[in-house]
Parts: structure tokens; sequence; C-alpha cells
């Protein structure tokens, strides 16, 4: 990686920090350029606009994510196996680093109307999204899985793993988001399983 | 004295054997046998029903449009049965119509000039071996029925097993300009049938209501008649005078019935199949894979002859009073068929109107179709019934009665079918085979 | 075989006669003619009687068949005799053995009667070893029906020793290795991801609802068109697949996904094909959303 793109990178973990623990709007440039020790005009070298900001962000943490799913999908492993092991990297990362899931549900879900151009539909969040579609392709195809709507399926896990992360912020929890794995992996795969 | 021959049949659309009981040097009855089967209603079953419109055309190579439009039509019965009578739009029947009868004209044209013709030069010359690839004849014709298997592409996609069919219309969306290469094609075609065929144009030959005004010009027509009555096929061949057609057609109102000359309305339901003397009967007195259809358990004749019958066309009429059901009258019923064909042809390509819906798609969910539906369809060699029964939008039964099945029939000694009875008392195999050909019987069909 | 005329048989087994049929659309016959001796067709009036060949011991250089086979005599006979003589005897005598049309080649559509008896010439669906365990002079053209230019132009580069590369279900891999996709009038609607809204109109791709097996299917219908000027999917209609061993598929007009994910085009990975159909599903391109011809407009 050249020294502009490890820069960019660094901006990017920046900026992220904290859109996700501020909001997109109470962030501002500014606040971004003093985390990182720069001038405001400098940041500006590297993203044009906030808004641009914010679109490579959602796409920066969608290719961590669909990279570490993809690991998965590689394994020689059954699809309920490959159920815990989605879950467990997604609450790895909601515990490691909670800002990337946290950008998700509350920067790109909650202010559609900053990524409405340029993030149309799956467009920023594809390399995960594709990746479950890798992954449910195939469950079906061994006879894993039961054959039904990409979006039914992919409604049940995702909304499943977002709520449980939304509940972890909350502290309502009694115990750590790791050891509830199991759990909900059995709860998925019983929903989804071929019978 | 008796005596048992077997004969090949060989050049239909597949082959036969006729197993000939000779009695004083004349054919005393005839069993015909189709093997080769290959049990298409069988493989269609337990398959989702729309794929018996892929895969009925593959009973027959030389009908599949016929095949591909009677199980369109047997599903959009079965949607009637279910409640939702479907709306074709008047676009998408003529489309079909059009192409049905592209069909129909290259099987008669291929028929005429690649079996009966030169059969007939066999006949008046034992001693000629009739060549395909030695014969101008036969490439000038080749290529006519090239150019209606093009005409029929421009809608069909490809010919034979085209796929344009759905029930609810049809899925090609031809241009203007696509009309007007059809309209070329179906020009070249009619230039050649006015040229070699009929000897005269099309219109002349339909205003004809007497035969003798066919022997007026030149023309491959003329010239087979000349050869038929020289070898007395316009006395020979003939069989019940009963006919039948139960499909549609631009030729007449109404499914009808024709027992001599009288024309009467005829109803699908009194059809019934027989298993009787063929392998599927189960008392193994069975000959041959060919089923029977019978209408009030009598034979009855389909083709082109009972559909001009039906129509009372004048020359048809006028060489039925003189041949009755002959051989003679039997050929040129498929001959003049062909100009009908290709006057309501240029009809329909001129008044096809582009701006309707090819297709209008059902509304009930096709996982839920459950029902009965039967498509009947006037294919070149006569009346087509599918019969299928579905269920949650798969196929539970499947029934195919082809028309071959109707003429060709495995009768007995003391009651024959159609073509049984044709060829009984004759004295030659040669005599026999090419009555049996004046049929343009279709094995494959027969032996679905 | 140089000069002189290459010598035919043609034999069909458990058929519906569609390839002769097609075969007799070659649109260049008397050129055909004046460089083959066709000895027997079944259709054909020839010089030789069938019986007089198969008694006859003298080679000749193309078996062509049509139409699945089978070794069982109740299954097939042919002239009187059990199918399998009058083929083992003809196989003997032949230089090629020319599969035309799928039953043929992997045994299509009435193989489904009886998978374990009825086969193609070298394959059974996709499994190698059909009528023959092996045999080294079988070439596969299969298609439902064949396309008469395919055959004959194999004929003719046979006739002429040219090397006629084939892939691994012995199809010449000059019409073989191009897919019914390439071509077709539809290819854009397909890149933009644009479904067809409902048959019988000229827009949308017939992929992703109607079944559509143009992306996986090996032919170049669309290359070379039928009857001059056709093909299914110029006519409306979903490629069904007909040059694959495992022709007919179940569900021939509705698109087979799992999850809603469909097949993937031959040769293209998941990864590859999701990520960049879930891209361009993402934009809505008005010019294709409209018709292709709007009269209105006029």
């Amino acid at each position: 990686m050249d020294k502009k793109s490890k820069k960019s990178e660094k901006i990017l973990d920046a900026a992220l920090l904290l859109f996700s623990k501020n909001g997109f709007y109470a962030t501002t440039i500014p606040d971004i350029a003093r985390a990182m020790g720069m001038s405001v005009g400098n940041i500006y070298n590297y993203f044009s606009s906030k808004e641009k900001l914010a679109k490579e962000i959602i796409k920066y943490s969608s290719d961590i994510l669909g990279e570490e799913i993809r690991k998965v999908n590689e394994q020689q492993a059954s699809s309920q196996q490959k159920i815990r092991d989605i879950v467990a990297v997604y609450f790895d990362m909601a515990s490691t680093k909670p800002q990337h899931i946290n950008y998700f549900l509350r920067v790109y879900l909650a202010n559609k109307e900053v990524f409405k151009e340029g993030c149309e539909g799956m467009l920023c969040v594809s390399a995960f999204v594709t990746e479950l579609m890798i992954f449910f392709e195939d469950g079906v195809a061994k006879g894993e899985l039961r054959n039904q709507d990409f979006f039914s399926a992919f409604g049940l896990f995702m909304g499943y793993l977002g709520g449980f992360v939304f509940l972890n912020g909350e502290g309502v929890l009694t115990k750590d988001l790791n050891d509830y794995v199991d759990d909900i992996a059995l709860n998925i795969y019983n929903a989804l399983k071929f019978q | 004295m008796k005596k048992i021959t077997k004969e090949i049949i060989e050049r239909i659309e597949g082959e036969a054997t006729l197993e000939l009981e000779w009695e004083d040097a004349k054919i005393h009855f005839a069993r015909i046998k189709f093997f080769n089967f290959r049990g298409i209603e069988n493989i269609l079953k337990d398959r989702p029903v729309y794929d018996a419109i892929a895969i009925t055309p593959r009973v027959c190579g030389i009908c599949s449009t016929s095949h591909a439009l009677t199980a369109t039509l047997a599903i959009e019965s079965c949607y009637a049965d279910f409640g939702e009578p479907l709306h074709v739009s008047q676009k998408a029947k003529d489309i079909r119509e059009i192409t049905l009868n592209v069909e129909k004209i290259q099987n008669h044209i291929k028929w005429f000039y690649f079996s009966i013709l030169p059969e007939l030069k066999k006949i008046s010359n034992p001693k000629f071996t009739p060549n395909a690839f030695k014969d101008k004849e036969w490439f000038d014709a080749q290529k006519t029925i090239i150019e209606s298997l093009k005409l029929s592409s421009i809608f069909s996609g490809q010919w034979p097993h085209g796929s344009f069919l759905m029930s609810g219309g049809v899925t090609c969306d031809p241009l203007k300009s696509d009309i007007v290469q059809a309209e070329h094609s179906l020009h070249t075609i009619i230039s050649f049938c006015e040229s070699y065929l009929y000897g005269m144009h099309i219109e002349e030959f339909l205003d004809i209501d007497s035969s003798l005004q066919i022997m007026v010009s030149d023309s491959s027509l003329k010239r087979s008649i000349e050869v038929m009555m020289k070898h007395g096929f316009d006395s020979s061949g003939r069989s019940y005078d009963r006919f039948l057609a139960l499909g549609e057609s631009f030729l007449y109102d109404h499914a009808s019935k024709c027992v001599k000359t009288t024309v009467l309305p005829a109803d699908i339901r009194h059809v019934a199949e027989s298993l009787e003397n063929s392998f599927f009967d189960k008392e193994g007195k069975g000959y041959t894979y060919s089923k029977s259809a019978l209408y009030k358990k009598n034979y009855f004749e389909v083709g082109p002859l009972a559909r001009l019958m039906m129509a009372k066309d004048p020359l048809i009429r006028d060489l039925h009073r003189r041949f009755k059901d002959s051989t003679l009258t039997r050929i040129v019923a498929r001959v003049c068929e062909c100009a009908h064909l290709l006057q309501r042809t240029r009809v329909l390509l001129t008044q096809l109107d582009i701006g309707e819906p090819s297709y209008i798609k059902p509304k009930s969910n096709l996982n839920y179709l459950t029902g009965e539906g039967v498509g009947i369809v006037e294919a070149s060699r006569g009346t087509l019934i599918h019969k299928l029964s579905v269920k949650n939008g798969f196929i539970k039964e499947y029934d195919i009665i082809t028309p071959t099945v109707w003429n060709l029939g495995n009768g007995t000694t003391e009651n024959p079918s159609i073509v049984q009875k044709a060829i009984l008392g004759l004295p030659s195999i040669e005599k026999a085979d090419f009555i049996f050909k004046s049929f343009d019987v279709c094995s494959v069909c027969t032996t679905q | 075989m140089s000069k002189a005329k290459s010598s035919i048989v043609w034999l069909q087994g458990l058929t519906c006669n569609g390839n002769s049929h097609s075969f007799l659309n070659y649109s260049h016959m008397e050129s055909f003619a004046s460089s083959f001796d066709m000895l027997y067709h079944p259709l054909l009036l020839g010089d030789t009687s069938f019986d007089a060949i198969l008694q006859s011991d003298t080679p000749f250089d193309f078996l062509i068949l049509e139409g699945a086979l089978s070794r069982d005599e109740d299954i097939i006979r042919k002239f009187g005799y059990p199918f399998h003589k009058v083929l083992d005897e003809l196989a003997s005598r032949a230089r090629y053995i020319i599969c035309a049309g799928s039953c043929a080649s992997f045994g299509g559509i009435f193989r489904l009667k009886d998978e374990a008896k009825i086969t193609g010439a070298l394959f059974s669906g996709k499994s190698r070893g059909g009528y023959w365990s092996e045999k080294s002079n079988v070439i596969n053209i299969p298609g439902c029906p064949v396309h008469p230019a395919w055959l004959i132009d194999t004929l003719f580069l046979l006739k002429r020793e040219a090397k006629v590369s084939l892939d691994e279900f012995l199809r010449p891999k000059e019409i073989f290795s191009y897919l019914t996709h390439h071509g077709c009038l539809r290819n854009e609607y397909f890149e933009w991801k644009v479904d067809s809204k409902q048959l019988g109109e000229k827009e949308g791709c017939l992929f992703y609802e109607y079944g559509c097996q143009g992306p996986m299917t090996h032919a170049n219908c669309n290359k070379i068109l039928w009857n001059g000027v056709g093909s299914k999917t110029r006519a409306g209609s979903p490629c069904l697949g007909c040059t694959e061993f495992d022709f007919p598929k179940m569900k021939l007009y509705e698109t087979q996904t799992n999850m809603s994910l469909p097949q993937t085009p031959f040769g293209i990975s998941k990864r590859a094909y999701y990520s960049l159909a879930g891209i361009a599903k993402s934009f809505k391109i008005e010019r294709l959303e409209r018709k292709l011809i709007d009269e209105k407009d006029n």
C-alpha cells in the first residue's frame, strides 16, 4: 500500500470512530482533522466532502466484514458450522471493533439521505452481502438449508445479529456477547435448515 | 390358400412393419406394427405443467409446432377448469395459426415431393430407382420447404422444435419489418407451388370445382393424377368414407364429422382410446405399440381429406363424387389443402396487428393450478388431442392421441381400421405400400 | 478422404425424426450432395436398400446416429432385427460415428424413460459410458435438434482431413465453445440485470425469471441463427439448454434459484457474479426500463 492509501485508511479509521460515537451530523471535518492531527484542508485532499467520506467508510467496513465471512465461506464445513462461525465473527467484531457495526446501524441505516446517491441499493455493502449470498446459495445447493427468498433468510440472519448487538450496546445483556454465540447460531440454523 | 408375409414400410416418418395375410393372391388382412415406443406420456408425469410445451414437440419432428400448440391449448383449458379462462389476443391467435399453417404447408410439400412423386415414378417404371440427391425437382422442393420454415422461424425462433408458445399467448414480439420478411418468404413458396405443383395461380386453383380443370395445365399434380389413374388408384384405397375433424379450422365452422357427404356436428366427448391389440393390452393379444382412437366406437378418417369434406370444398367434393375416398381423392385433398393454407396465411400476414399484446399473463398462481384440460389442433395429418390433469402446477396424467392413431388403428379382420380397410383386397405389396403412404403415415407420432 | 465423395449411412434409434428434418433445412444441399453419397437415409429415397447395405461388408465413411440407443431389443428393433445387431455391424464398418442430436449424444429426452437401458453412444447423461463404454471415432453434435450447419460443416471438415478439436463431451470446439448467450439480442438487459417483466416482449432478460439457460449452454445458436433468421431467445423464449448432457432439466420455463440466487454463467465464480449482479441491480437505468420502440414518441 502506498503512503497516500495508508493515510486514507487512517483517516477512515479515525472518522469511523467519531461518526459511530457521535453520529454523522454531530461530527465535523474539523473534528476529524483534530483527531488526526491534520489540517482541515489536507483532509479535503483525501476526501472531497464529509458525505464522500461517509460513503467510503461504509464500503471500508463492508469490505472488512466481507473478508472475514469470505474466510468462513472458503472452509470445508457444514452450513451449521458456518452459521456458528459467521455469528462468532460478527460478535467478535462487535466486541473488539464495535465502531464497524455501530457505524452500520447508527450512521448508514439512520441517515439514508446521505447515502442515497452513490450507495444505491446494495452498492456500498456489496462485499459483505455477496459473501452471505454465496453462503446461502451453497447451503441450499448442498441440501442443508431450505430454499426460500434471499431476503427472508438474510433478514432473519442479519436482523437477529444486528438486534442483539443493539441490546448489547444498551447494556441490558446479562452475559458477555460472545457467550451467546452457540445459542444464537443454533436458533438461526434451526430456522434456516432444510426440513 | 393363406400365407403370411412381412413387409417393412420405410421412408414414412419412421418405420412400420406390415404383416400381410394373403388369400387368393389378395390381401386378406394387414397387421400394422409399430415398435420403438418412447413413452413421452410417462416422461411428462410429475413434471411442471409448462414443461409439456417444450417436451411434447419432441413427440414428432415434423409436427412439432402442432404438438406444442396442442399442449398450450390443453393447459389453457386447464386454467379455465381452474376458474380462470385465459384471454388470448387476436395477434397471438393469428401468429399461432400462421406457424401451424406453415408447418402444414411444408409437410404437404415434403410429403408430395419427397415421398408421393418418387413413389409414383417407381410405380410407372419399376426399374427406376429414385434418388433424392439426383433429382432437380427434389432440390427445388427442398428450397421451398426451407423458405416455409424460415417463415415459421420469424415467429417460432426455429423449426423443428421452436419455442414461442405459452399459455396466454405467444412469446415472440415481431416487428413490422419481420412481417415484410415473412411475406417475401410466402411469395417464394407460392411462386414455386404455382409454377410446379398447380401449374396455375392459387386463386385459379381454389376456384376449380371440377377435377377436369386440374388437368388443363401441366403440373406435378396433373402428372401424378395421370399415373394414379393409370394404375387404378382412383378406385383403390377406399375406406369407410367416414371423416372427422375435431379441431378448429378456417375451412369450416365447427368440429364435425362427415359420413359420406353429410356433415354433422361432432364432440370430443365421444372420443375413446382403445388399447386392444396393442402391447398395452392386458390380455396379451397385442402386436404393436400403436393405440387406436375411436369416435362413438367407430373408426373415422382424419386429415386433409376429412377437413375438406367438412369444408365442402367444390374440387374435393367433385373428386369424391367420382372416386369416393380413394387414394387419388386423398392425395389431391392434401395438395389442395396446401393452396387453401397459402391463401389463408397471406391474409393472416396482411391483417396481423402487432400493436396488440403477444401474451397476457395468467393471474392465478401457477403453484396452485389444479384441474383438467384438453387441447385439440388440426395438425397436418388430422386431429391431434392432448389431455392432461394437473395438481398444484404439476402434471398428474398426460394423454396424447395423434392423427395417425386415428387412421392406423389396430383393428381385426371383422372390424378393420381405416388403413387396414383401405388395403384389403389389393393384389400386391407395392400397391399397399403406396396406399399406406397416401395417408402420410407418421410412425413416431404413433409410438410416442 | 479426398476428392471422391464420402459415404454416409444414417441410422435412427429412439427418435422423433427432428434431426432428420433439421438436416433437410440445410440451405446448400446441392453442394452437400456433390461431395457426399447418402447411402441410406430413413426419409430419403436412395439407390440402395437398407438390407443391401447391412448385408454387404463394404466400409463407409460416416455413420450418423439419430436418437437414443439401447442394447435391449424390447426397447428398440430395426428392420426386423434387434437394434444392437444393426448398430454394431454398421459401426464396425464406419470410419467416423457422428451423433446427430442430444439423444444420440447423451440419451436426451427419451433416456428419461429408462435411464439404465437408454443412453447416448458414449455418454449416459453426464457419465462417460453409454451404448459403448469406449470408442475412439465418436463425435457428438448435440442439440434438440442438431443445427444442420453444425452437422454438415463438421462432415466437410472431416472429409478434408481437417483437425476437428473436441471438448470434454466430444463436441466440436468451433461450435460448442460459444454460449447461446453470445449474440443474444437481450444481452444489455442481462448486463444491467433488467428482468423480463413478462413474456411476449422484446425487452428484458429471460435469465432471472423464465429459466433461460443461455449463459450456461454451449452452442452458437445466436451467432449463426436457426433457419437463417431465428433463435429461441429471439422468439422471446428461454434457451432450454438442449445441447447439454442434462437436457431436459426440470422446470424449463422457470429459473431455478437457491435463496433467489440463480446458477452463475458458465465459468464465472459466484463471488464475481453475485457482486457484479448486486451492483448492477442497484441502479435503475431509465432507458432499459422503457419499451425498445415506443410508438407514442412519434
